[in-house]
């Protein structure tokens, strides 16, 4: 009855592996309004930093504390995940 | 009052089955007030050591079991009571941290359809001066909420009427969303809208969550099927006990994900309506992920005008009942956000606040435009009820932090995916009270610097600097030092003028 995972599991996927081989946590959101409601992916561990809020398109986003940390390669395969899910 | 044929239609097209025997058991829902019963029977003369054991599960911020908040319920020793509101008090800093987060309400429109027999809105109630905000008059209501007052959060309430139906709601939201005002320092915004309206269809929910609802609150007035139906004429779209019963199902279907439950105490009996609210806690729990209720109100009956059956009722709660009821629903259900409103009076305020509160209202006004007219005296006429403390908002803030209390405005959660199964998992590690506390210093900051007097800014900078220190001797437990240094980063920034920082 919760969110359909099977539709986010690429994304899951991937916040899984950036999470182990990082140790960085990616949340994948949805923006409806001043709401980011969380969709899936992996906490940080005890970072309680500041969030970075990344609009990825018009329906989703990236919340993150480290997204600044990310090699760039890491982030545009990330981006492109989540763009995907916008074109549907 | 009779009603009109466009009213009529417009309630037939409510109530719609299929999004309530969706999610039933067959024949029955999800409240068995028979089983109730008989949990509260056999749960009765509960022995000290497991009661204790009960209260070591509540602070592993574990939901109780049906029996558990029975017994909990069933306790009659007084020492064991005390113990009882000492550990409600140690669940709730463990999980919130010390904070109180403040809100409002705006009553938006007092139009309804139903009959409520407690109600000052109540359809028959022909003394009610009824009136339904303009956008505009909504954006008047929210310049002085957000700018004279400084709230950043708000719980707009409506009756069940086709003049304030899903769209009118969708509109008030986005008007309430769009007020920037100006302040001394920085400026003033409402940051979450909260909304308090009658159970609708999953579109009409989805028309809310689109412009961005901060939470849905749905109290259920009572869980007892026999009075509920009593109190709830029949007729009316409110009799009907299972669409409102299922309407967070499908709230969370719909995709808002932040859902509110209460019950009106003193309707019934008092220990039968904290096992109600359990057994929905619980519902959700299982239904969605481990999303349970993100808060649970609990208000109690108050003389309303032309409301019969408040004169009438054999269940008003003592205040000593109230004090454990509050208490219980903090150990019973760690995680939720308890939320006690000005209906109560300053003095039960100070006597609950330390038992497990999580939020409270200030500077209320429930009149319809009665922030913007600038009206201080209530009129039962335009109320639903009489509020008990009608404190502004820097009165209580004063005596939160005399308490020892940081006041919060933080909003960050849901504008920072915080929301669903996500924070309830950071709601029962305990790492969203972490949050809290770095996010309670940058708010309070915020509004000592933008609306505080001067007596109350004194001591809320006393409170700041407690809770800086405090974040600091956690260094590096439960923060990093990259964290602190961060913390005093946006703090300094928020003092140049900066707003709307947040962790």
């Amino acid at each position: 009855m919760g969110k359909e995972t099977s539709t986010f599991r690429e994304f899951s996927e991937l916040a899984f592996e950036i999470k182990r081989k990082y140790g960085i946590g990616l949340q994948l959101v949805e923006i409806i309004g001043s709401r980011w409601s969380f969709v899936a992916g992996e906490e940080d561990e005890e970072s309680f930093l500041p969030p970075e809020r990344i609009r990825v398109a018009k329906r989703f986003g990236i919340v993150s504390a480290c997204w600044s940390r990310l090699p760039d390669f890491e982030k545009e395969r990330i981006l492109t995940v989540v763009k995907r899910y916008d074109e549907r | 009052m009779v009603l009109s044929v466009k009213e009529k239609k417009w309630m037939d097209s409510v109530i719609k089955e299929e999004e309530v025997r969706r999610y039933m058991d067959g024949e029955y829902d999800f409240i068995d007030d028979e089983e109730i019963w008989s949990k509260l029977l056999s749960n009765r003369s509960p022995d000290k050591k497991r009661i204790e054991d009960i209260l070591q599960k509540s602070l592993a911020i574990e939901t109780l079991t049906p029996d558990e908040t029975a017994a909990l319920l069933n306790v009659e020793d007084p020492e064991l009571w005390d113990e009882i509101f000492r550990v409600a008090g140690e669940v709730k800093k463990k999980v919130y941290d010390n904070r109180i987060v403040t809100f409002a309400p705006l009553y938006c429109s007092n139009y309804c359809v139903n009959n409520c027999l407690y109600c000052g809105f109540r359809r028959e109630n022909l003394r009610e001066k009824r009136r339904k905000l303009s956008l505009e008059e909504v954006k008047e209501e929210t310049k002085v909420l957000a700018g004279e007052i400084g709230h950043k959060r708000l719980i707009v309430v409506y009756g069940e009427h086709p003049l304030s139906d899903a769209r009118y709601i969708a509109d008030t939201i986005e008007a309430i969303y769009s007020v920037k005002v100006p302040t001394r320092n920085g400026f003033g915004q409402i940051r979450r809208v909260n909304v308090n309206a009658a159970p609708m269809s999953i579109d009409n929910l989805r028309l809310l969550r689109d412009v961005g609802i901060g939470t849905y609150q749905v109290f259920q007035e009572t869980y007892s099927h026999e009075l509920y139906a009593k109190v709830h004429p029949e007729g009316t779209i409110k009799h009907d006990y299972r669409w409102r019963l299922y309407c967070m199902h499908r709230a969370l279907e719909a995709g808002i994900d932040d859902v509110a439950i209460g019950v009106l105490f003193g309707l019934y009996d008092w220990r039968f309506e904290v096992m109600g609210l359990l057994y929905h806690a619980r519902e959700l729990e299982k239904r969605f992920d481990g999303i349970g209720p993100h808060t649970i109100s609990f208000p109690r009956l108050m003389p309303a005008a032309e409301a019969p059956f408040v004169q009438e009722t054999r269940y008003k709660v003592s205040d000593e009942d109230f004090k454990r009821l509050v208490a219980v629903l903090r150990l019973a259900v760690p995680y939720t956000g308890l939320i006690l409103t000005a209906r109560e009076t300053a003095d039960i305020r100070r006597q609950l606040i330390p038992l497990g509160i999580t939020q409270t209202d200030a500077s209320t006004k429930i009149g319809i435009g009665a922030y913007s007219e600038n009206y201080d005296e209530q009129e039962i006429e335009r109320q639903q009820f009489i509020i008990g403390d009608p404190r502004s908002l820097d009165e209580v803030i004063r005596e939160l932090a005399e308490m020892g209390y940081i006041t919060s405005f933080c909003t960050a959660g849901y504008r920072c995916g915080r929301t669903g199964d996500r924070i309830m998992k950071l709601l029962r590690s305990g790492k969203e009270g972490r949050f809290c506390k770095l996010n309670a210093i940058l708010t309070f900051r915020e509004w000592l610097d933008d609306f505080a007097s001067e007596q109350t800014r004194h001591i809320g900078e006393q409170i700041i600097e407690k809770e800086i220190e405090e974040v600091k001797m956690q260094v590096p437990e439960n923060y990093s030092e990259t964290v602190f240094n961060e913390l005093l980063k946006y703090y300094e920034r928020i003092k140049n003028g900066e707003r709307d920082l947040y962790f």
